[in-house]
């Protein structure tokens, strides 16, 4: 589709940039700058009330009702270990689609401030870096340079898998 | 379309020798079947809704055949035969030269075959079929014969050739086991059809019932025929040979039915019914299956065909006529013509005049034609329409949609009319405005909830037919009766009952009715025992009562049966009530010898599971030798509960009311520690373990308080917190337990929401409810919450071993 026709070398290491190529919503978290395809977003809601759901790991913030449905909401800096602040007007919460098995899944993560929709070229994107991060490398499929600033392009799939969600429910639950 | 070629009709003959090669390219080809597929699927439809004696529709119709045969003359130039003979029988069908049905189902077949080679793009043998001189010759033999070989392959159409016409139908084919689906099938079109040829199959099931208690009525016989007519018409354009044969076989045994040819009987009827009981095997098997996987056929379905097939062959036995009868004996009876005239007509007749009656009638000019007419319309049974109602078939996700969707708009509804600006605002035209609205959405509202709700029929339909086939097995006569089949819930619910409405009713001809007829005599019963099922809505739920006048319970021996098993205690004293509800004990059964049908002791606790997780209850009324009567109470929809709402430190959750015996204050005394197992709640007597909910959730983590409100933290060390309540449940097991909680809110209905695939599995929580602020709530499990109250002691114990 519009993957980076706008030049750049298509040589063999860039398969990365070439398959990654294209528009992301990018948010805040803590002091990095993350992006999220912009298929995988549903919709962006404002901060609001979460009822917490026992026993569920602790970046489960509870759930919400979204227009009639019932969805959980994760605390992706929980989730990343990153030390939790309280919520403040800019915090909100990106709904996302991540697919599981053969459907797909809606969930809510929470996050500390959205920025912009971006579309990266193929020749800004880059591999993730196998060490040196913060947050663990499964998670990353690559990093965004716009200018100075990295962008840290997440595999929304693999951060909310749900296996670990569901997974350790049943651990504390047994 | 594009290269339309004009017909070269001097030239035909050689052209049809040269059928491998078809003069127009074939992407062109292509366009032009598909434009044909849908003709011949206008008159395929148009035969469909064509009524008996229709003679205008007919005519429409072989206009429409003519038009499609010069149309593939134009287009192939060759002489389309076949579509020639089709039209020929059609023309025959409206000189009655051939009966009406005959005629009907040979150009249906004939029509679902070439549709069939067009839709497959099966070309070369298109063009052999439509000048195929086989079929020419097998078309005028114009039986019913034809119409076997012709749907039964119509999957496989080029084995056509070699094959069949007129053979012995009596003779099973050798069906290899394994079938394979074909690759190029439509999965969405086998779903579709699985899902028709249900609900025809469940229609016809009815209808053979109905058959059998009056086989003289011809409607249900009509239906049934009808059904599996569709069934196979379907079956054969999908290539599921192996249903088309069945079907055939069935619609053939129909077939005669309805033309008077033989009388269904009883054995009749049981072999249909296992004919369907194989079909819907069959279709269970394919409901998973995908393109090119294999699928097994049942094992008695060769035999079954053959019976029918035995059956079919068999000598007509005409039956007594209660409607129709011979021509002469109507127009003798409409007074059309005199008993004198009629006898000299079959007089000559029998001399070899091989006129019919009608024109040696006319002739003789005994009588007008126009009697005639009027008298032949009277001979045949008119084909009545079935009472359809109208409707339309919705996917239930996208009707759980619809009311997810309305029941968040009611909420939001009632948002607005709470807001306080609102209740600022001086204008009465707003509020007035708002609360109209309000109250259009409370309709829409119950309507939505509405739309789930099915009737019981199928299920008694099911129940029906067990009865049936039970009594004949064991021998009792048995009178099933059912009482507001219409009555409706919710879909999900008749799904589920059937279980335990199965075993139940077993129970009740296996161990209910006397087996021996002396020992109903003796009561003063009558021969015939009597089973009635009956279901109607009280006081917001469902009542569904079994009630048979068979023996009854035998409390004394329940009792003894329970003891001896070690199933209850000694010591206690029990109401009747409480003894008739031993026999929904796992591992219990009174019955002296264990039978076929029951008598293992998994069922009737199995029925209470079940019902219990309907939300349901089961109660029992029964008198000694006067019979008994089980009654079963469903909430009206799943979607749907009713919760006591209570505060656990900040949180709310609800807990179903259902599972709540009652609710108390507790004094500090009547709560005792045991080391290291917890507390004990001392209730007049009971002692019941008491489960402080912070502690099963865990809620005194280092979560992170995101709303106002206090925190639950620390409550839990304290020996026992001031003012709590203590809400004593029971699950379904009958296990008691104290739970306690902070607050008990309020009493209220609340819709129950999944919570979706990552959290659903915690075994504490049944769901979420969406409250009237638009928060969430979630719903407590009450087994769950017992099951790891019970965990968290083993824990606590190791822990102490250690």
């Amino acid at each position: 589709m519009s993957r980076s026709e706008s030049g750049g070398t298509a040589t063999a290491e860039n398969s990365v940039g070439l398959r990654l190529a294209g528009k992301y919503l990018t948010f805040k978290l803590a002091a990095e700058e993350y992006g999220l395809e912009i298929l995988k977003v549903q919709e962006i809601i404002q901060m609001q009330p979460i009822t917490r759901v026992p026993r569920t790991p602790s970046f489960v913030r509870g759930v919400i009702n979204l227009r009639g449905k019932v969805i959980p909401v994760i605390d992706l800096r929980l989730k990343f270990g990153i030390e939790s602040t309280q919520d403040t007007e800019r915090t909100c919460i990106i709904v996302v689609q991540i697919h599981h098995e053969d459907s797909v899944l809606v969930m809510g993560i929470i996050i500390d401030e959205v920025r912009e929709v971006l579309d990266i070229p193929a020749q800004s994107i880059e591999e993730a870096p196998s060490i040196g991060s913060q947050v663990d490398t499964e998670f990353i499929m690559g990093m965004g340079k716009i200018g100075s600033a990295v962008k840290i392009l997440l595999d929304i799939d693999k951060v909310l898998s749900v296996k670990e969600l569901s997974g350790i429910a049943q651990a504390s639950g047994a | 379309m594009a290269t339309r070629k004009p017909a070269l009709k001097l030239e035909g003959e050689s052209e049809q020798k040269n059928l491998d090669s078809p003069k127009p390219a074939l992407a062109s080809l292509e366009d032009w079947f598909a434009v044909m597929a849908e003709k011949i699927q206008l008159i395929r439809q148009g035969i469909d809704v064509l009524k008996r004696n229709d003679l205008a529709g007919l005519v429409e119709i072989i206009t429409q055949l003519q038009n499609l045969a010069l149309d593939f003359q134009s287009h192939l130039q060759v002489e389309p035969q076949f579509l020639m003979d089709l039209k020929d029988q059609a023309e025959k069908v409206l000189l009655e030269e051939i009966d009406w049905d005959q005629g009907y189902i040979s150009i249906q077949s004939g029509l679902t075959l070439l549709d069939d080679c067009l839709l497959k793009g099966d070309y070369k043998n298109l063009l052999e079929k439509t000048n195929g001189k086989l079929l020419t010759k097998t078309l005028k033999a114009g039986s019913t014969e034809l119409h076997a070989s012709f749907t039964g392959k119509a999957g496989v159409p080029a084995e056509l050739s070699a094959t069949e016409p007129g053979s012995d139908p009596a003779i099973p084919p050798a069906e290899p086991v394994p079938l394979i689906l074909p690759e190029n099938s439509d999965l969405n079109l086998i779903a579709d059809f699985i899902a028709e040829a249900r609900e025809h199959i469940y229609l016809s099931e009815t209808s053979l019932l109905e058959v059998e208690g009056d086989p003289e009525n011809l409607n249900p016989i009509h239906s049934v025929f009808r059904a599996f007519h569709t069934i196979k018409g379907t079956a054969g354009f999908l290539g599921l040979t192996c249903i088309t044969k069945l079907a055939h076989a069935m619609e053939s045994l129909m077939d005669k039915a309805r033309n008077n040819l033989c009388k269904l009987g009883a054995e009749h009827v049981d072999l249909l019914l296992e004919s369907i009981d194989c079909t819907k095997e069959i279709l269970k098997t394919l409901e998973t299956k995908n393109r090119g996987e294999t699928y097994t056929i049942p094992a008695n379905y060769s035999l079954l065909l053959s019976r029918l097939a035995l059956i079919c062959s068999g000598p007509n036995q005409s039956a007594a006529k209660s409607g129709g009868g011979k021509l002469g004996e109507l127009l003798v009876q409409s007074g059309g013509v005199a008993e004198s005239d009629l006898q000299k007509a079959l007089e000559l007749q029998e001399k070899g005049d091989t006129r019919k009656l009608g024109e040696i009638l006319i002739a003789t000019s005994a009588v007008s034609s126009r009697e005639i007419a009027t008298a032949l319309a009277g001979q045949k049974d008119v084909r009545k329409n079935p009472l359809v109602e109208e409707g339309i078939r919705v996917p239930i996700n996208k009707l759980d949609q619809l009311i997810d969707n309305i029941g968040e708009a009611v909420i939001a509804n009632s948002m607005v009319a709470a807001d306080p600006t609102l209740a600022q605002a001086s204008s009465t035209e707003l509020n007035r405005k708002i609360s109209s609205s309000g109250i259009i959405m409370r309709q829409v509202q119950e309507l939505s909830m509405s739309l789930r709700m099915v009737s019981i029929k199928p299920c008694f339909q099911k129940m029906a037919r067990l009865v049936r086939d039970l009594s004949k097995k064991i021998g009792k006569d048995v009178e099933f009766l059912t009482e507001g089949e219409n009555t409706e819930l919710d879909k999900s619910v008749v799904e589920r009952i059937d279980d335990p409405l199965m075993h139940m009713v077993r129970n009740a001809l296996d161990h209910g009715i006397e087996p021996e007829v002396e020992d109903r005599r003796r009561a003063g019963k009558s021969a015939q025992a009597r089973v009635c099922l009956r279901a109607y809505h009280k006081s917001g739920s469902v009542v569904i009562e079994l009630e048979d006048d068979g023996r009854g319970l035998n409390k004394e021996n329940i009792y003894k049966k329970a003891l001896e098993k070690g199933l209850i205690d000694e010591r206690k004293s029990y109401t009747e009530e409480e003894i008739f509800q031993f026999i929904f004990l796992p591992g219990f059964s009174t019955a002296e010898k264990v039978t076929e049908v029951s008598g293992r002791g998994v069922g009737m606790d199995v029925v209470k599971k079940n019902i219990h997780a309907l939300r349901g209850a089961v109660e029992i009324r029964s008198e000694l030798g006067k019979g008994s009567c089980f009654t079963i109470r469903l909430p009206l929809t799943l979607a749907i509960i009713q919760g006591m709402v209570v505060r656990l430190g900040r949180d709310r959750y609800i807990i179903p009311t259902l599972s709540i015996i009652t609710t108390l204050l507790p004094e500090s005394r009547q709560i005792s520690t045991v080391v290291g197992r917890g507390e004990i709640l001392n209730l007049r007597g009971e002692l019941i373990p008491l489960i402080r909910l912070q502690q099963i959730f865990d809620l005194d983590s280092t979560r992170q308080d995101t709303l106002k409100g206090l925190g639950a933290r620390g409550d839990i060390q304290s020996p026992f917190p001031e003012n709590s309540v203590v809400l004593v449940v029971e699950d379904s097991q009958g296990k008691r337990c104290g739970v306690m909680v902070d607050e008990i809110l309020d009493q209220q209905q609340v819709v129950i929401k999944n919570l979706g695939t990552c959290l659903s599995n915690n075994p504490n929580l049944s769901g979420g409810a969406i409250m009237s602020d638009g928060s969430i709530s979630l719903i407590i499990d009450i087994s769950g919450i017992i099951k790891t109250a019970g965990q968290l002691d083993v824990f606590k114990n190791q822990l102490k071993e250690v």
